[in-house]
């Protein structure tokens, strides 16, 4: 019986919790910045590994990796972004803009390779990719060169894009709320996948959530009467 | 009196064409057309009535002889290779020579384009005698795979005549060298044809005879030209050489023996180059930060290349996985037929401050990550960013050169006066922050016409600069959420149209 098990752990087949319990104690998990995001994860976003988000453009994806990513020591490569990155407002935001490197490669493929690249170097802590269909193969091969480098990579895709599963460390559907924004953990190495729940992003970025507009009542003059279209 | 040895090359364009041609050979693929390429005769011709000057050993086999016509070498098989003499190569190679002798050996006067000749006297102090410092040299010499003649002598005329036609002769003693040269043959000289004429009829054979006459008497019979040379040859007279001094650049040129169409092959003869330019560097205690590759192709202009590294190395693997990712983007209009390579800039080793005792696994450093990048990428596909001093939505952001240090300081402050960073907001604070600096942290590349329908939350902002240059601008800006959620930055402008321009992600 022993013996068979030792085979099958010898061909990769028998995957042990136990093993991944230890490697989580050594923290390498990094806080998100958002304390009930962190409860939610256990921990934050792992180290290095890759990380799956499903969203639309534009409802507060990157608001939700900034604080993580501006705590990071080593570079931060931002792959094929769907518009110009505004260095005004990252500065604004507490962001060190000289550790931001963007890069617009001509195709998919290339774009797979400079992750790959930033993943491995060992000079990027996180890269951020916009990409659309991805393969398992590619997907395993961004794993391994970012387990090499002890790189992140957040992965950032429409959902209609993400069918079916990859071999990802974290998988995050995002979609937007009154207060932020709507969590759903998709998949999570090590651990279950949870129902959605929302995240509140209004302690940092008040202006951007719909509630803080509802709530306040007083509002320029001027604006209302743009508001009105007058 | 000054011990001399001359170095003479009688081949260097032959040889340097075998080297390039074992350097074409990948490793491992030994086929057999590679072996009989190799193997193919081959010579070197020249001169205006096309002479043999070069020939390997395959050549001489089939009896063809330096001085002959090409036709008669031609004729002897259909599988000759011919290659024109390139003074020009052989002087720059030469050079090149001189440099690698350089690292042990101090007085070093060229004779170009096929000698070399050294000082031995002042080194015989550095080295144990005069053999252990020829086992140098043969050790130091023979990893570049040149074919060479030499010989000592005690004037630089005398060791020349020697190399060139005694070969293999090295002594200390006089009288050795002084009967080699005696034996020598009078057109082993080099006179000018009349005075050699002169010297025949006279009855001279031999440079022993020629001796035999004492200076007084030749300078009777002969012209003063004579008299000089024969006392240079005799060490009479000091002989005017000027030292070969390291050049400050390092520059290389090789001539390929098959054009290459397949840029995958070019490895093996770049990094040769590349590890020659590494012991340069080496030694100058420097590192190269720009490279030019030159490839010279048949009937087309020559491709350069220009290779760069933000952060300096001398390594030659380093530089030739760059050199890979520039040449998988380069399509050829012709077949190579010769590469160049030049350091473009240089600079000093910086040494790195990291924490030895850090575990990281990856061991590229930003530049280095850069540098790959953009040569695979291209150099605008790879950026940083910068924020700048101006109101301009489009020109606050900027793209500079990557990891270049943080742009000017932005002089504005937030309206509200609280930067965003991390701490949350006390409540009074958010009432008052309606109007707070909002900027959207990704702008359009070019401004789009709003499509579709928008609920505005914030604004308006008015944006109203930039009248003194042609980019003067005047916008409403609003912070507006479509029926998607997705927030975005749109403005109206004079004309009450409605434009987006950012997207806050």
């Amino acid at each position: 019986m022993s013996n068979l098990i030792e085979r099958l752990q010898r061909q990769d087949l028998v995957w042990q919790g136990t093993g991944l319990a230890d490697r989580q104690q050594q923290g390498v998990l990094t806080a998100t910045g958002f304390a009930e995001l962190d409860k939610h994860l256990q921990g934050g976003f792992p180290a290095a590994g890759v990380v799956d988000l499903h969203t639309d453009l534009g409802i507060g994806e990157l608001r939700l990796l900034l604080p993580s990513l501006m705590r990071q020591n080593g570079l931060t490569a931002v792959i094929s972004p769907p518009a110009r990155l505004n260095a005004d407002a990252l500065q604004r935001t507490g962001m060190d803009t000289s550790k931001l490197l963007e890069i617009t490669p001509g195709c998919p493929q290339e774009a797979l390779w400079a992750a790959e690249q930033c993943l491995k170097s060992g000079a990027c802590n996180s890269v951020l990719l916009w990409h659309g269909e991805l393969q398992v193969h590619q997907v395993k091969r961004l794993q391994l060169a970012a387990q090499t480098g002890e790189a992140c990579l957040y992965l950032l895709r429409y959902a209609h894009q993400a069918q079916g599963t990859l071999p990802v460390s974290l998988s995050l559907g995002l979609s937007p709320h009154a207060r932020g924004l709507n969590i759903t953990i998709k998949k999570r190495k090590g651990g279950w996948a949870q129902a959605q729940f929302a995240l509140d992003l209004s302690s940092r970025w008040p202006e951007l959530t719909e509630h803080f507009h509802t709530q306040s009542k007083e509002m320029p003059e001027a604006a209302r009467q743009y508001r009105t279209g007058r | 009196m000054t011990l001399w040895l001359y170095l003479h090359f009688p081949a260097i364009q032959l040889d340097k064409l075998k080297m390039a041609a074992q350097a074409q050979t990948p490793d491992g693929v030994q086929s057999g057309d590679d072996l009989s390429a190799l193997s193919r005769p081959c010579i070197i011709v020249g001169g205006h009535d096309n002479k043999v000057m070069q020939l390997d050993q395959a050549a001489a086999q089939l009896g063809i002889k330096v001085g002959m016509g090409l036709a008669g070498a031609a004729a002897r098989s259909r599988e000759l290779l011919v290659h024109p003499y390139d003074e020009a190569d052989e002087k720059r190679t030469i050079r090149e020579i001189a440099q690698w002798l350089y690292l042990i050996t101090a007085d070093i006067a060229l004779f170009a384009p096929q000698g070399l000749l050294l000082k031995v006297s002042g080194m015989l102090a550095m080295y144990r005698d005069l053999s252990h410092y020829l086992s140098t040299l043969h050790a130091h010499l023979d990893t570049q795979s040149f074919s060479y003649r030499f010989a000592c002598g005690y004037s630089p005329e005398a060791a020349r005549l020697l190399a060139e036609h005694h070969g293999a002769l090295v002594s200390q003693d006089p009288k050795v060298l002084e009967s080699a040269l005696l034996g020598l043959p009078l057109t082993a000289l080099s006179l000018p044809a009349k005075a050699l004429e002169q010297l025949r009829r006279v009855g001279f054979k031999t440079v022993a005879d020629l001796f035999a006459l004492p200076l007084v008497e030749l300078g009777k019979r002969f012209d003063c030209e004579l008299v000089q040379y024969v006392s240079r040859l005799r060490g009479k007279v000091p002989h005017p050489v000027t030292f070969y001094q390291s050049e400050p650049e390092f520059e290389r040129h090789l001539p390929l023996l098959y054009e290459i169409e397949n840029l995958d092959w070019l490895n093996k003869p770049l990094l040769k180059l590349l590890v020659q330019q590494e012991q340069f560097l080496r030694l100058r205690n420097r590192h190269a930060t720009q490279l030019t590759l030159t490839l010279h192709q048949r009937d087309a202009e020559p491709l350069v290349l220009s290779i760069g590294r933000g952060e300096g190395t001398d390594r030659a693997d380093l530089w030739l996985t760059l050199c890979d990712l520039k040449l998988s983007t380069v399509t050829l209009s012709g077949p190579v037929q010769a590469i160049g390579l030049k350091v473009a800039q240089m600079c000093q080793p910086d040494e790195l401050m990291t924490d030895l005792f850090a575990e990281r696994r990856g061991t590229m450093t930003p530049a280095g990550l850069v540098a790959v990048l953009q040569a695979r990428l291209g150099e605008q596909a790879v950026q940083g960013v910068k924020a700048c001093d101006d109101l301009r939505p489009e020109r606050a952001s900027a793209y500079c050169t990557p990891l270049s240090v943080s742009g000017t300081p932005l002089s504005g402050t937030p309206l509200s006066g609280t930067p965003l960073s991390g701490t949350p907001l006390s409540d009074d604070m958010m009432a008052s922050s309606a109007m707070r600096y909002l900027r959207p942290a990704f702008l359009l590349p070019t401004i789009q016409p709003l499509q579709h329908k928008v609920t505005v939350h914030l604004g308006p902002e008015r944006i109203c600069t930039g009248w003194w240059d042609a980019h003067g601008i005047e916008r409403d800006y609003f912070v507006a959420q479509d029926q998607q959620g997705r927030w975005l930055w749109v403005f109206r402008d004079r004309q009450q149209r409605w434009f987006c321009h950012g997207i806050f992600s």
